[in-house]
């Protein structure tokens, strides 16, 4: 029985809240209208700048939001950079063997041309002189 | 005896031109490895370069929006709403 009441009169209690916090909508007032119900009043210029801050408000969150998002994609463009010139100087240095390696490969040539003029000399002498003998 | 020299001398020659040749196309195949992957990263750049492009015209788009809201001439009915739910005046 007890139970019943309080849940009656929380029911009746919430119920007449709810109804109160709907009825305090904001509401236009001309001047010498009577009020309501308590609460502020404010001249519409002020209104008006409540209205237009909290636009801004918004709207530079907003944008802020699309800053970190831009701050973030020029911080991978940055490292994708990086990334490139790391690459393009272990190519540098690939070719920098390349092109140790041909020169010493053409210094090898080089002796090699020699030697194979000399035997070519020498058997050519040989053969001459085995021709005359 | 100078038939084998000549062999041997031959045979050194090869060795030189392929060891040459060997190196040359092993240049040439991380050169193009390289290319490729400077390729690839270019494409990601340019992704994200689209990506801040349309970041900067959607801050821009926010911005015209705004002056727009606020040139407005403002109802009675706009005010209420607002004050009774600024959140949804965005």
């Amino acid at each position: 029985m007890l139970l019943k009441k309080i849940f009656l009169s929380s029911l009746i209690s919430l119920t007449i809240i709810s109804n109160q916090v709907w009825a305090e909508d904001s509401v236009f007032l001309n001047k010498d209208d009577k009020a309501p119900y308590s609460g502020y009043l404010l001249p519409k210029e002020k209104v008006l700048e409540l209205r237009n801050n909290t636009l801004e408000r918004d709207t530079l969150k907003l944008q802020n939001d699309s800053l970190n998002r831009s701050v973030t994609r020029q911080d991978g463009i940055i490292a994708k950079k990086d990334q490139q010139l790391t690459l393009y100087g272990d190519q540098m240095d690939k070719m920098a063997q390349v092109a140790y390696s041909a020169q010493s490969l053409n210094n090898w040539e080089k002796v090699g041309y020699v030697a194979l003029g000399i035997i070519i000399t020498g058997l050519a002498i040989k053969g001459a002189h085995d021709l005359y003998k | 005896m100078e038939y084998l020299i000549g062999l041997l001398v031959l045979a050194l020659g090869g060795l030189l031109w392929n060891k040459k040749r060997a190196d040359n196309a092993e240049a040439l195949n991380q050169n193009l490895d390289t290319k490729n992957k400077v390729i690839d990263i270019n494409k990601l750049i340019n992704k994200d370069q689209t990506q801040l492009e349309a970041e900067r015209a959607k801050r821009e788009m926010l911005e015209a929006e705004l002056k727009a809201k606020e040139g407005k001439d403002v109802t009675q009915e706009d005010l209420l709403k607002f004050l009774d739910k600024p959140d949804d005046n965005k």
